[in-house]
């Protein structure tokens, strides 16, 4: 009889043992498997938002390259000096005689950057309206925010000017 | 008649006992060996091959976290892209929003019909975003009151400008000429640019 219940408790631990450790193992498995799964979905959710985020700033650049092609380039403000000779060249190719051209304080808080220039010139009536059409023309970044012309005397037809331009320099430099 | 030789045990009762122990002690020996390899290495198998299978999931995970980093890494680079080309178009929107004041001083001097001497003329307007109403200062000599009345009267017809007010008038002497000087304002605060592109048709 002791044989039996000790022969028969052999079999049985074994047998348990084996069921157990395959029971737990599949167990501890299949924990980890959906597990991986849950971080397998979640990284790949995060991945289509952020393909579908890219493809979304990938196609905005594009229709916003296509939009800003064969417009004019915007001269960055580091252009300064180079920008300043180019009008006061242009105004003295028309007959204007520049007496100062005087970069004042960069416009930042509106809604694109802009460097304010004064000029101060003199010149005949019809000079100053050459200049005007050149300037719009040619320099279609430059606005006149103000003019003064003045001319003082009944006999000389030479008018004193004062011109606010206002450059609107690339935002490349304001980002 | 009973032929049958009679059995007669002559082993020890006790030998036969540890005999039998033995034999049943063998039997559950070799019934344990038979339930581990029946069931245990089964068992042992399972258990294992759970535990050093791979599915490939991990790979996976790793493979798409690299890509969304790739993915990631990129974004910043073209949300300052479009920043950029956002504001550049609108630089380019509000540089189309000009005032051509070429144009402007056009109606002016066309409606003075030669008639104005002008002496001074301040303008200012539009601002950043061209947006800003213009207010032209406009001074000059005429010959008479009813010259600058009527040159305020030709600036009103050209449709151009939202109000023109004759400021103010005073004779003023030039040796023995005795001349009229006005001072008119001018205001806009529409956009120009159509505006005086219909007027210069006049």
């Amino acid at each position: 009889m002791k044989i039996h219940v000790l022969g028969s408790a052999a079999c049985l631990v074994i047998a348990c043992s084996a069921i157990y450790f395959a029971s737990k193992s599949i167990s501890n498995q299949r924990g980890h498997y959906f597990n991986a799964q849950h971080l397998l979905a979640t990284a790949k959710s995060e991945l289509n938002e952020s393909v579908t985020r890219r493809v979304q700033l990938t196609t905005r650049v594009q229709q916003l390259k296509k939009q800003t092609e064969g417009q004019l380039d915007l001269v960055p403000i580091k252009m300064l000096n180079s920008r300043t000779a180019e009008i006061v060249s242009l105004a003295e190719s028309v007959g204007v005689r520049v007496d100062s051209l005087q970069p004042l304080e960069k416009i930042t808080d509106k809604q694109v950057p802009v460097q304010p220039l004064e000029i101060r010139a003199k010149s005949s009536a019809s000079e100053l309206y050459i200049l005007l059409e050149e300037l719009n023309d040619k320099m279609p970044d430059i606005h006149i925010q103000s003019i003064d012309i003045i001319n003082s005397s009944t006999e000389i037809s030479e008018v004193q000017i004062t011109i606010l331009l206002y450059w609107f320099v690339s935002p490349a430099d304001k980002i | 008649m009973n032929t049958s030789v009679p059995f007669i045990n002559l082993i020890p009762e006790k030998r036969v006992v540890v005999r039998h122990k033995k034999m049943l002690t063998k039997r559950w020996i070799i019934g344990s060996v038979l339930t581990g390899i029946f069931v245990g290495l089964p068992g042992l198998y399972i258990g294992g091959s759970a535990v050093f299978t791979d599915s490939g999931i991990t790979e996976q995970i790793d493979d798409a976290k690299v890509q969304y980093a790739n993915h990631q890494q990129k974004i910043p680079q073209l949300n300052e892209q479009v920043r950029l080309l956002l504001a550049e178009k609108e630089v380019h929107d509000l540089i189309k929003n000009r005032v051509e004041w070429q144009k402007v001083f056009t109606v002016l001097v066309s409606a003075s019909e030669e008639n104005v001497r002008f002496r001074r003329l301040s303008a200012i307007g539009g601002g950043v975003e061209g947006t800003n109403p213009i207010e032209i200062n406009l001074e000059g000599l005429v010959e008479s009151q009813t010259e600058a009345r009527a040159y305020v009267v030709r600036l009103e017809q050209a449709q151009v400008f939202d109000s023109v007010s004759l400021v103010e008038t005073m004779r003023e002497s030039f040796g023995e000429i005795e001349l009229v000087k006005f001072r008119i304002l001018i205001t806009i605060s529409g956009t120009l640019q159509a505006e005086v592109g219909e007027a210069n048709d006049i």
